[in-house]
This record gives C-alpha cells, sequence and structure tokens, in this order.
C-alpha cells in the first residue's frame, strides 16, 4: 500500500535558505530520510509557492498564471511517497516528518506510482518540476469507473507524448480518503480529511523534467486536467 | 425475535470483519443471515443458541460471496492492466491468527477491535459514533437516524463513506499496540460517552431510542472494562455512565418535565447502579492514573451518595471541578464549579467564576452561560438582571422540559 504525504505549513514562519535555522530543518529531514529509508518510496522538496505557475483549461486556450492555485498561509511544501502496510504504519511515519510539528502533513491513498529514475535519461541534469492536479473532484477521480478508466486513457496518451519529459507520478484516491497528522506539545493530531479543503491536491501529480519554466510548462499543459499547479524542485543534496 | 438477533450481531459481525478482513462483505453475510432467520425462526422458533446459529449462516453466506467475488475479481484481472499498486490491502491485519493457524481468538477480542476501527481518529467523530452504532451495536441506520435526529439518508451516506475510507486508507482491524494507546483509546471512550449523552439528554427523541442509546453505550462500556481492565480511564466511563444512569427515571417528572438534581426523589435512583458504580471508581482509582472520566464519576458520585442536594459535599466537588478544568480545560466545566462555588463561597463569588468563561466562543451556541448566570442573580436578589438571563438563555434552549423550566423560572423573577 503507498500513501503520498503532502507536506505544508506557514511558509513565512519557516527559515531562510543560507541560515543555521535552515540547515537545523534540513537535518531533520536528513533524519527522517535515514530512519524511514526503508517506507520512502519517493520524494521532493518544493520551492517557495511564490515560484510557482498555474495553468488552467477552460474553453478557450490554457490560462497560464503566476503563483499557487490556491493562495493560502499553510502552502504546500513538499511530499514524499511511502510504503506502508496499513494507516497506522503511515502515520508513524508522518509523525516523524519535521512538517508535523510545525505545520501539517495530509495523507493520500494513491491508487498507483511510477518512477523512471533520474538518471533513465540523458536529461538528468535538466531541473525538475513537480505539476500538482487540482481542481473539483468529478466521476473520474472514483478508481473502478467508467470515468476513471476514460481518465486515465487521456494520462496514457499525454505520457505517450511527451515521453521521458516525465520522470514520475502517481494518481491518487478520493479527497474523502485524506488524513491529516499533526504534532504539537508531543501529542499524534490525526484527524479526517485534508489540511485546507481548498489547497488539496485533487487527482495526483507528475514530476517533469524540463530545461526552463516555458519548457516545464508546455509539457504541463499536457496534462488532461482542469488545472495544474507547476512547482519547481528544491534539489537538495544527495 | 429483531431483539434476539441484533444482541449476537456485533459479535457475529465483528468476528467476520476479522475473517473476511472486508466490512462490507461481513455485513452483506450478516444481513443475509438475517433475512434467513425472518424466513425461518417464525416457522421453527428461535434457535436454541441464536449466537452460534446466525454465526454458521452468516459464516457460510460469506463463504458463498467470497466464491462469487473470486470469480469475479478473476474475471476482472484478466481484463484489466492492473500495477502492483492498484489493490487496496483492505483492513484484513496482516497477523490474523485466523490465517496463521494459531488459536481462534475470543470473540469479545474482535468486538474490541473492531470498536478501535469504527473509532480511529481518521475518521470523523460522527461517523465513528454512526459507524460503532451500526457495526457494534447492531442498530439499524434508520434507528440511529432517529437518535440523532438526522434523515436516514446522511447517516446511510456518513456511513458508506467511512466504511469507503477504512477500506480504501487501509486503515487497520487491530487493538492498537500498548504505546499507541494513550491516543487511542479516548476516541473510543468519547465515542461511547457521545451515545450515552445522546440518549440521555436528547429528550425530544422517543423515550425507547434514548432507553436504547444509554443501554447500548453501558454495554460498550462493560465491554471496553473486560477487555482493558488496567485502564483506569475506560473503568471511570462505566463508573461515570452508571451514576448518570441510575437518576434515569428520577431526571424527568412524569408530566415531561426535566426534575433538577436538587429536585429529584433521591429514593427513586437505582442504588444498586450507584453501588457499582462507586465499586468501579474505586477500583479505577487504585491505579492512581486519574483522568476525566474518573474525576467526572467522582463528582457524580459524590452527588449521588449524598443525602440531599444541602447536604452534599460541595467543597470536595469545586475542587474536583477545579482539578478537571486543570486536566481538560472547558468553559462548562468552569460553570460546573460555579455551581459548586456557589455552595462553598457563596453566589457572588460563583459569578465571578461564571463571568470569567462569559466570552468565551464555546459557550456562545448553547442555554448553559445565561441559565446559570440568571440563577445565580436570581439568588443575589437582582430579579431583573436574573429575568434577562432567563430569556437570553430560552433564547437557546432546544428541547422542551429545559425550555419549560426556564420559562417556569423567568416567570417566578418577573412575577
Amino acid at each position: 500500500m503507498r500513501y503520498l504525504a503532502l507536506l505544508g505549513g506557514d511558509e513565512s514562519l519557516g527559515p531562510a535558505p543560507g541560515t543555521p535555522e535552515f540547515d537545523t530543518m534540513m537535518q531533520g529531514y536528513m533524519r527522517f530520510g535515514e530512519t524511514a529509508a526503508d517506507a520512502i518510496v519517493g520524494g521532493e522538496a518544493l520551492q517557495g509557492a511564490a515560484t510557482a505557475t498555474t495553468i488552467r483549461h477552460g474553453d478557450a486556450e490554457p490560462l497560464v498564471t503566476a503563483g499557487p492555485y490556491a493562495e493560502t498561509v499553510e502552502a504546500l511544501g513538499g511530499l514524499y511517497v511511502l510504503e506502508a502496510d496499513t494507516l497506522d504504519d503511515a502515520i508513524e511515519l508522518a509523525r516523524q516528518i519535521p512538517a508535523a510539528h510545525d505545520g501539517w502533513v495530509s495523507l493520500r491513498p494513491m491508487v498507483e506510482w511510477f518512477d523512471r529514475g533520474r538518471q533513465a535519461s540523458g536529461t538528468a541534469e535538466a531541473p525538475r518540476y513537480v505539476a500538482f492536479i487540482y481542481g473539483k473532484e468529478t466521476d473520474g477521480d472514483m478508481p473502478d469507473t467508467p470515468a476513471w478508466d476514460e481518465g486515465l486513457a487521456a494520462h496514457q496518451r499525454f505520457m505517450d507524448q511527451v515521453g521521458d519529459a516525465v520522470q514520475a507520478g502517481g494518481a491518487l484516491h478520493p479527497i474523502a480518503t485524506a488524513t491529516t497528522v499533526q504534532v504539537r506539545d508531543g501529542d499524534v493530531i490525526v484527524s479526517d480529511g485534508p489540511f485546507a479543503e481548498s489547497a488539496e491536491v485533487v487527482g495526483g501529480f507528475y514530476v517533469v523534467r524540463a530545461n526552463d519554466r516555458d519548457a516545464a510548462v508546455a509539457v504541463a499543459r499536457q496534462i488532461p486536467a482542469e488545472a495544474i499547479e507547476l512547482r519547481p524542485v528544491m534539489e537538495v543534496g544527495d | 425475535m429483531e431483539r434476539a438477533f441484533r444482541s449476537e450481531s456485533g459479535r457475529v459481525l465483528a468476528t467476520l470483519a476479522r475473517q473476511l478482513g472486508d466490512l462490507d462483505a461481513a455485513e452483506d453475510a450478516v444481513q443475509e443471515a438475517f433475512a434467513e432467520a425472518m424466513r425461518t425462526w417464525p416457522r421453527r422458533g428461535v434457535p436454541d443458541n441464536p449466537g452460534a446459529w446466525i454465526t454458521t449462516t452468516a459464516r457460510n453466506r460469506a463463504i458463498d460471496g467470497a466464491r462469487r467475488e473470486s470469480r469475479r475479481e478473476a474475471k476482472e484481472k484478466a481484463a484489466m492492466r492492473t500495477g502492483p499498486d492498484a489493490q487496496s490491502s483492505g483492513p484484513a491485519d496482516p497477523g490474523d491468527p485466523s490465517i496463521d493457524g494459531s488459536p481462534e481468538p475470543e470473540p469479545a477480542d474482535d468486538q474490541l477491535r473492531l470498536i478501535f476501527t469504527c473509532c480511529h481518529p481518521a475518521l470523523a467523530p460522527a461517523s465513528q459514533v454512526a459507524l460503532t452504532l451500526r457495526l457494534v451495536c447492531g442498530l439499524q441506520t434508520v434507528e440511529i437516524a432517529r437518535a440523532f435526529l438526522q434523515p436516514e439518508a446522511t447517516v446511510a451516506q456518513r456511513l458508506v463513506r467511512a466504511k469507503a475510507k477504512i477500506r480504501t486508507a487501509a486503515i487497520p482491524f487491530r487493538v492498537p499496540p500498548a504505546h499507541l494507546l494513550p491516543e487511542r483509546l479516548p476516541p473510543v471512550l468519547a465515542c461511547i460517552y457521545l451515545v450515552f449523552s445522546e440518549g440521555y439528554a436528547a429528550t425530544t427523541v422517543d423515550e425507547l431510542v434514548r432507553r436504547e442509546l444509554c443501554d447500548e453505550a453501558t454495554r460498550l462500556g462493560r465491554l471496553v472494562v473486560e477487555l482493558m481492565p488496567d485502564e483506569p480511564e475506560a473503568r471511570g466511563l462505566l463508573a461515570l455512565l452508571l451514576m448518570h444512569d441510575s437518576r434515569r427515571d428520577a431526571r424527568v417528572s412524569a408530566g415531561g418535565d426535566l426534575v433538577l438534581l436538587e429536585d429529584q426523589d433521591r429514593s427513586s435512583w437505582d442504588h444498586d447502579r450507584i453501588a457499582e458504580g462507586t465499586a468501579e471508581l474505586e477500583r479505577a482509582l487504585l491505579r492512581r492514573r486519574p483522568g476525566p472520566y474518573q474525576l467526572q464519576a467522582a463528582i457524580a458520585g459524590l452527588h449521588a451518595t449524598a443525602s440531599s442536594w444541602a447536604n452534599t459535599d460541595w467543597p470536595q466537588i469545586a475542587a474536583l471541578y477545579g482539578e478537571l478544568g486543570r486536566v481538560a480545560p472547558s468553559p462548562v466545566v468552569e460553570l460546573n464549579r460555579a455551581v459548586a462555588v456557589a455552595f462553598t463561597e457563596g453566589p457572588a463569588a460563583a459569578l465571578d467564576v461564571v463571568d470569567a468563561v462569559a466570552d468565551d466562543p464555546r459557550l456562545a451556541r448553547t442555554h448553559l452561560l445565561p441559565a446559570t448566570r440568571a440563577d445565580l442573580l436570581r439568588r443575589l436578589g437582582r430579579r431583573d438582571e436574573a429575568a434577562d438571563a432567563y430569556r437570553a438563555a430560552l433564547a437557546l434552549a432546544r428541547t422542551g422540559p429545559e425550555r419549560a423550566f426556564l420559562e417556569r423560572r423567568r416567570d417566578e423573577v418577573a412575577g
């Protein structure tokens, strides 16, 4: 069983890169990376919400705007793909993620997940972006329905079109299956639902390789979804 | 006959849920067994051991169902390209003893597993209560809807969604390991208390349903104590429920009016329940790990064993509310403390306690704050202010008996 852990918090309270506080925070993530190594299937740190680009599909040409899909104080900051047998095991992992202690971790069961690996093609050096799928939840977001199968076929066509530009991707179960994990004063607070309905990734995400923002937008705008939020990945020492 | 069936169905369902690793399949099997009972019991009579009959019938139905399912799945798998992650692993416990050949666990252990699954914190509290009543207590959806004054469709949808989340997000079917109990037991106890409170307080619902909710909550409370005898808060909750329940008949008059504790006929209290509650509380307190339920039970116990309202140990009650406010801060606790303070230090001191929480938003929508203020103002002889406070309380009071009581008092001070 795989879970997507979405990490969020108030960016304005977080330390800036280059400061000792930032290094301390990163050490927290390194520690989680070591202790949970067997369970971590994938993970990306994101650059700030201000670096986001949002693509909205309507009747006319796609609308590309600067900024995140939803302007919220509690911004999305990263993600992990976790392997766990049960939700309790996933919660045990989530409580160790630094974001749970000053922000939140939202757990979503995944329908599927693939990762071709960063070295799979000659483009390993290219910057990477995470393209999150946002929008209203529709019938197509319910697995095992004809609408879902149609959506799956559309995503398959997208993948065929863009080829190696997509490194990884995952599809999620509906938002109703989300669970939020926070740790405050040592107590774990588990609650039903996403942290903030408006800011919640709906269907899934892709990890896109592109030389620059425009190239990433050119890939992401082909994703069959109501709206896409594109966020540059913060490449951390590995 | 329905009653005989229900008293067994929770147990059967819990065991089937573990064996099948699937709540829906277990529920379907129990429903089918119920239909079968409806067909055959009237003709042949209720079997000597209805529990065994239902278990056998439901298990056979489940096995039939599983065979159908596996044929269907085999076909689907052949038709669909499914990745390794496409399978959700359901609520089955990977360490399921029925799989590895260890001895079968006790049915009661299965019920405890089911309670913890139904009250998992990843489910909303309203869903926890509905699931527990449906699956553990065997209430029908329509009965739950009636008890909570909600449309049946709302409750039905809540149940469907909650079960879908248990399955899809893989909420495990197990009693959490010891290190997780401090955070997992409270929602279970809160759910049981909520079931009880709904039965105890909701005077708009018909008497039969209320009684049923109180009885189910007490049964669940006993079950958790039986299975977790070392948890003092579980025992404290049971003691609290027994203390409250002992006053069930005395708190509503023949005419349906709410009778305040101070005016109740103490001889009509159920003294066996009080004795049982006192014994449970004493056993809980021996563990020296006090918590909110033990404190509330201790307060209820002081009321239950006092010879009269005036002869109640008010200093001790005020001190216990102070302690309760420390371990579980709540403005409602402060209001209750104010009542005790009124007896020990007088209504003026009590009014200070009330006014200190007057702006708490958690009290904004209940009549408790103005009703408590009104009573203290009345005792201080500030009749006009008291009448205003009774009016404010009336604007917020929900149930008939509460409203009738407040109206009587308002007329007294205004007249």
